[in-house]
């Protein structure tokens, strides 16, 4: 009897121990806290920098940190000034040699511009890599017109990007540019003027298979330049239009897989005007539209679309000519990381007000302790001609959501690029 | 015939030569070399002659004898001994002939039917130990050689052979006269219808070595040179093989025997080639004539290696009651024996990958460090060098690993491959050892080995890279085994064997500190189960001396890396583990006999028990896997008792081998791996890109990679886990990371600043400060990619194809000048010092050094902290971290008490120590019912 409890013992002591065991949710895994997520970009490239005799050439700071501004490609120990916080200006001549040097500028919370003025004005923005697609519009190779495709890689990594190429003949890819490798601190320039001759109009969309990089275009047309930089794609954009007297026309790329609706509304002064255009862009397709058939001057254009699109709003006249992407947002808060002087050239401002009210902006010289208050009409882009002496970044303060953009004008010659917003 | 009798030390031959009195064939003419003279009250036999050596036996001889027959002075032959010698001699047209030996006092019992040798002379009976005489020898037939305790030769040809060679002891005088005779053309042949008595202990022990000497003489004598050639140098090897494999069985006199037979007869050269010159005059035939009766490979080595597996089966089963029907049987007829050989060759199998590309280096296997530092690190008091480092002790594995190392002239793969291996192995034996102790057969007690070291509980952990485990799980048996052996009553043995569990307890903590706590538990368990009670207090006995063992450890050590580092391997499938144990307990329990049911209890228990601790939420992972350990253990021993479960009906031993198959099926496919269930090698040379595309040697690499995968324990940062090391290879001594402190906190903050969030484009730059002069990803990382993208001093180098390499373009260094002086001087570049693994070196200067270690005032000189790093003055050239003499007096202390255990434990075992008789009659069931099974 004795031996039978034993082994009875045995068999229940062991069989809980089992039991229990399987019941045990068992020792959960260790995963520590959440993972830090990346911060925002603290920095910008102006990837259109350039350097050279008969003209000026300036980069336009704007920064809550002190920033390094780095030459890329400007050889092995570059010179590399650390600037203060706030507002300034930097001679893209005093860090590089001629040609092509784009710009890499380090710090936190920092917007910058780069001007080009002389002869020709040129202006673009500087942009931070995106690991997302992005797209680049207003390029053109006919009639005289080059273009010239920029593709800067500031990192340490190798990058390696597919291209699309669109023309008003559909998609138009060469079989050389369908993938480029972009080496670490290098640029790439890729000429389109022979490979991509005769086209009235080209954009791109660029994809990221390994690394990053960032994205220029520079177009040159009979007397003048234009330059600008790629961005990513969204659903809405805006398109201020300034009284210049330029013929003007939006380029929409899509950088979707698949085709895309769009439509266009038009601010006019009795109102928004919805549907004034309205078509479907096929994947990876571009279109273009004359502006003077949807609004007017001091007007504006709201595009929307159902899939990530680019718009540029290309200025020409027969002496000037600017590429400009649209503003992707309204915001109360914009900076202009001015990069011009007065002595070269005039700073323009113009300001949609899309709204059906009045608005109130103030526009602040940073640091300069003056300020111009403008009242924006509704429904309309105000522009105004600042007094900077001082080059100085400049503050635009609205009491309703605007879209600020920002051009040079130099003799006959401008550049245009849309500024920054704060929120 | 005349007849020669040898006399002996024991003076005159009246025996033999009554014996001879006796022959039906009388002889005509009795010689007696050293004989003296006959007691008191004797006369001589009819025709006796007194010689004083062998030299004189040709010139006595009468003109006419035609045959001479030499006997020993204690051989006592048969009457009609001599006469069936010389009716076949003269039938076979023989030349020498010798007679059938048989032990004196005895009938039957054979001692020679004439011999073979092997190539190098080594003589070779054929005959098993104790064979009887059943005829089964009785035919005339060419043998290699005749002993000269009955030999009869023809006069003639013993002329023309020129005697005996006298320099030659007299056994090996009768194997050089028999080849001479077979070159001279002549027949030898054994008579076995010729008996002669021999005393078996004779004073011309053929084991001597001047006999052994002797008969290298007949070689070197008898071959020509082609076959000396390679003969001569391969007996000497042979010889020395021989000789050390007799060492491991503690015999000292054979490698003597060689060296000093070798010495005579490189002596004795110009006699020996006198003797050759002789021989050529009348040889016949040539070696291939003695090639024909020799045997193959070497008689001594095979010996020998039946020996080591005598003692090796013996070893094993250690406690074990010789039973009459094995005892006198070969090694090899035994089935213990077979079990063992299978054993060996699973081993052999199981462990191929390790003998044949080295024991892989990952997870926590890693190579031991060059030189002491590890030594220092663990036992000395010294820096502590993973990671950022650290002022407490290393874990002691990190010493055990430099020892080793060191013992093996510093070749960290043979080290890491002795350390595995040794630890399967003994794991293996003392396994085996321990479930016989419990009551286990042969066959079960290696089944319960298997399933130790490669069951599913012990796979689960040793292929998460646990490899400290499969050390610790090397002595963790035998600290069990002195703990559950019965105590010996007698004092000198019970101290041995504690002094043995401590050593091997503190094996155990050395290897994994926390698996020590399985020994008191198992010894009370088994107390309670086995109704062992000494188990208990032996338990914890062994227990601290074990700690003893570890003392650094204990007083100055770091448990909690060890303790909190995770996550406990699960067992896959969940059900598996208890799925096996619960049907093994319910057959074990219900057909076990009487005398195994404790052992079933102990082992259900503990391997239920201990896989229930590691399935505790929240427990120390430290905790759980040691936990594991004991449940792979437990898992073993329910192996053994069931696998020669003793039911009554067949279906009961069916069932019993089938549950016992169930925990051994996990074990045959981590045999059939040949990797001990070790993961793939990863760490062995994967950081070499450090040496081959720097000069930087002294640069640390961060490592990013799923924890599981990166070399011994890490960080966390959220889901994120990363290590550093230092140099090219990941080395033992880094293994085990210590507590963080103020320089590893910043450089975790400064990986989540500039490598998971990226607030700037240069975490070269900040990872610099702390000397990482690399960064490399591992796939499978949780890292999110684009701080990494988006940055300009990480330089990606494709090195290797699974592992994303980045170095580090910022100006790198560990230990750089910080206070350079400029007043006047141009700068140049700051001076920096090298890390040799033990300390700091560089050009002396006159201002400060910043170290990239956590700061300690033990760093020098004129230690200052600065910030999280250190900062001493550069005067001197060179920087070292004082050891902490509390510590260093531990580890000494550390080290006599291992001296003291390892005294105590050999002179317990002395032969002169009584054996231990077994305290009752289950103290060896498991041989007595295996015997009786038989």
């Amino acid at each position: 009897v004795n031996g039978l409890v034993r082994r009875w013992a045995l068999i229940l002591a062991t069989l809980g121990l089992a039991a229990g065991g399987l019941a045990l949710p068992g020792a959960p895994l260790n995963q520590g806290g959440p993972d830090p997520q990346p911060d925002p970009d603290h920095y910008v490239v102006c990837p259109d920098a350039e350097a050279g005799g008969g003209f000026t050439s300036r980069l336009g700071l704007a920064s809550e940190s002190d920033v390094l501004v780095t030459a890329i490609g400007a050889g092995a120990d570059p010179l590399r000034p650390r600037l203060e916080s706030g507002t300034a200006q930097i001679a893209v001549e005093d860090l590089a040699e001629r040609g092509l040097t784009p710009i890499l500028i380090e710090g936190t919370g920092t917007a910058a511009t780069y001007t080009r003025a002389g002869e020709t004005a040129g202006l673009g923005g500087c942009v931070a890599a995106s690991p997302d697609i992005v797209g680049v519009a207003g390029l053109a190779t006919s009639s005289g017109q080059g273009s010239t495709l920029v593709l800067v890689n500031p990192f340490a990594a190798e990058a390696s990007i597919r291209l699309e190429a669109a023309s008003e003949f559909g998609p138009d890819t060469p079989a050389d540019l369908e993938e480029v490798r972009v080496p670490s601190f290098t640029t790439v320039e890729l000429v389109l003027d022979q490979l991509l001759a005769g086209r009235e109009s080209l954009s791109f969309s660029l994809t990221t298979q390994r690394g990053l990089i960032v994205a220029g275009m520079r177009r040159t047309g009979s007397s003048d330049l234009a330059v600008s930089e790629a961005v990513p794609g969204r659903t809405q954009w805006f398109l201020g239009l300034p009284d210049f007297g330029f013929t003007e026309e939006a380029h929409i790329r899509s950088l979707a897989a698949v085709d895309t609706a769009y439509r266009v509304d038009s601010v006019l002064p009795e109102g928004l005007v919805e549907g004034v255009s309205e078509g479907v862009i096929p994947a990876q397709g571009q279109t273009v539209l004359a502006v003077e058939e949807l609004a007017e001057t001091g007007g504006g254009l709201i595009i929307a679309s159902a899939e990530p699109i680019v718009v540029s709003l290309v200025s020409a006249s027969e002496e000037a000519l600017a590429v400009s992407p649209g503003a992707d947002r309204e915001a109360a808060r914009w900076v202009v990381p001015v990069s011009s002087v007065p002595a070269e050239a005039r700073t323009a401002i113009w300001i949609l007000n899309t709204a059906g009210n009045a608005v109130n902006a103030r526009i602040a010289p940073m640091g300069s302790g003056r300020s111009q208050a403008l009242e924006l009409a509704p429904a309309a882009t105000t522009g105004a001609i600042v007094e900077n002496p001082e080059g100085a970044s400049i503050l635009v303060e609205a009491d309703g959501p605007v879209a600020v953009f920002y051009g040079v004008l130099s003799g006959s010659a401008i550049g245009m690029t849309a500024a920054v917003p704060l929120e | 015939v005349a007849v020669v009798v040898f006399s002996g030390p024991e003076g005159y031959p009246d025996g033999a030569l009554t014996a001879v009195g006796r022959q039906v064939y009388v002889p005509a003419q009795i010689l007696v070399v050293g004989g003296g003279s006959p007691p008191e009250g004797k006369s001589r036999v009819a025709g006796q002659v007194g010689l004083n050596g062998r030299e004189e036996v040709m010139d006595r001889l009468e003109s006419g004898i035609a045959y001479v027959w030499f006997i020993h002075g204690d051989t006592r032959p048969r009457p009609d001994a001599l006469g069936a010698l010389i009716e076949e001699m003269v039938r076979n047209d023989a030349s020498v002939a010798g007679s059938k030996v048989l032990a004196e006092g005895t009938e039957d019992r054979l001692l020679s039917v004439g011999e073979a040798t092997d190539v190098f002379g080594e003589p070779y009976s054929g005959l098993e130990p104790g064979e009887l005489d059943l005829e089964q020898y009785d035919v005339v037939r060419e043998v290699s050689f005749v002993s000269a305790v009955s030999l009869l030769v023809r006069r003639d040809l013993l002329q023309g052979l020129r005697g005996l060679d006298p320099v030659l002891p007299l056994e090996a005088a009768g194997l050089d006269l028999s080849q001479r005779a077979r070159l001279a053309g002549g027949r030898v042949i054994v008579v076995p219808s010729s008996e002669v008595f021999h005393a078996e202990s004779c004073s011309h022990d053929r084991s001597t070595w001047r006999n052994q000497a002797g008969r290298q003489r007949a070689m070197l004598t008898a071959y020509r040179p082609l076959t000396l050639a390679w003969v001569v140098p391969t007996g000497f090897l042979v010889g020395l093989a021989d000789g050390v494999g007799q060492l491991i069985l503690g015999r000292f006199r054979p490698l003597g025997v060689t060296v000093a037979g070798w010495a005579w007869n490189i002596a004795r050269l110009p006699s020996t080639a006198a003797a050759r010159r002789r021989l050529a005059g009348i040889r016949q035939v040539g070696d291939e004539e003695l090639f024909r009766f020799q045997v193959g490979g070497s008689v001594s080595l095979r010996r020998t290696a039946a020996q080591l597996g005598e003692r090796f089966s013996r070893a094993l089963e250690e406690g074990e009651a010789e039973s009459a029907e094995e005892g006198p049987r070969s090694v090899w007829q035994r089935p213990s024996a077979v079990v063992v050989a299978a054993t060996v060759i699973a081993l052999i199998i199981g462990t191929r990958q390790i003998w044949l590309s080295g024991a892989p280096a990952s997870g926590f296997s890693l190579l031991p460090g060059p030189g002491t530092g590890g030594l220092l690190a663990a036992y000395g008091g010294g820096w502590h060098a993973s990671g950022l480092g650290s002022p407490v002790a290393a874990p002691p594995i990190v010493a055990l690993g430099a020892l080793v190392n060191l013992a093996v002239g510093d070749r960290p793969a043979l080290a890491l491959l002795m350390l595995t291996l040794g630890a399967v192995v003994a794991g293996l034996w003392g396994t085996a050892r321990l479930a016989r102790r419990i009551g286990a057969g042969s066959a079960g007690s290696h089944a319960a080995a298997w399933v130790y070291i490669a069951g599913a509980a012990a796979t689960t952990l040793f292929s998460s890279g646990r490899w400290p485990l499969l050390l610790a799980a090397g002595p963790l048996p035998w600290a069990l085994d002195a703990v559950m052996a019965p105590t010996p009553s007698d004092w000198r043995r019970r101290l041995g064997r504690y002094a043995r569990g401590g050593l091997a307890a503190g094996l155990t903590a050395a290897a994994f500190p926390p698996a020590l706590m399985v020994v008191p538990i198992v010894g009370t368990l088994w107390a309670v189960l086995g109704r062992r009670f000494n188990g208990a207090v032996g338990g914890l006995l062994v227990s601290v001396l074990g700690l003893g063992l570890i003392a650094p450890f204990v007083l100055g050590g770091d448990l909690e890396p060890l303790l909190v580092n995770g996550p406990i391997p699960t067992i896959e499938p969940e059900w598996l583990w208890p799925g096996s144990i619960a049907i093994g307990a319910v057959v074990g329990a219900l057909l076990s006999n009487r005398s195994r049911l404790s052992g079933v209890a102990l082992g259900s228990v503990v391997a239920a028990g201990g896989w229930l601790v590691a399935q505790v939420p929240g427990v120390f992972p430290g905790l759980g896997m040691a936990a594991l350990l004991a449940a792979s253990l437990g898992g073993g021993l329910l192996t053994a008792m069931l696998a020669e479960v003793a039911g009554r009906a067949r279906w009961g031993r069916i069932v019993g081998g089938a549950a016992a198959a169930l925990l051994l099926v996990p074990a045959v496919l981590t045999v059939a791996g040949g990797r001990s269930g070790m993961p793939p090698d990863q760490w062995s040379s994967r950081l070499g890109f450090v040496s081959t595309l720097s000069d930087n040697l002294s640069a640390r690499v961060l490592v990013i990679g799923p924890a599981a995968d990166l070399p011994g324990s890490s960080r966390r940062l959220g889901s994120i886990a990363y290590r550093l090391i230092d140099g090219d290879t990941a080395t033992l001594d880094q293994g085990y990371l210590p507590t963080p402190r103020a320089g590893d906190k910043a450089l975790a903050a400064a990986i989540e600043a500039h490598l998971l969030r990226g607030v700037d484009l240069r975490p070269g730059e900040t990872l610099a400060d702390f000397g990482v002069g690399w960064v490399a990803v591992m796939p499978g990382s949780n890292l999110n990619q684009t701080a990494l993208d988006r940055q300009v001093d990480l330089v990606p180098r494709p090195v290797d194809p699974e592992l994303a390499v980045y170095e580090n373009v910022a100006f790198v260094s560990r230990a750089v000048q910080v206070d350079q002086p400029t007043a006047g001087l141009p700068v140049g570049p700051p001076v920096v010092w090298d890390w040799d693994g033990r300390v700091y070196r560089g050009r002396a200067v006159s201002g400060r050094i910043r170290l990239a270690d956590n700061p300690d005032q033990r760093w020098g000189p004129e230690w200052a902290q600065e910030g999280w790093a250190n900062s001493i003055s550069g005067e001197g050239g060179i920087s070292r971290y004082e050891t902490d003499g509390r510590l260093r007096i531990a580890g000494f202390g550390s080290g006599m008490l291992a001296l003291l255990l390892l005294t105590s434990s050999w002179w317990g075992r002395l032969r002169g120590a009584p054996r231990q008789q077994p305290a009752s009659t289950d103290d060896h069931v498991g041989a007595a019912i295996e015997v009786a099974q038989q």
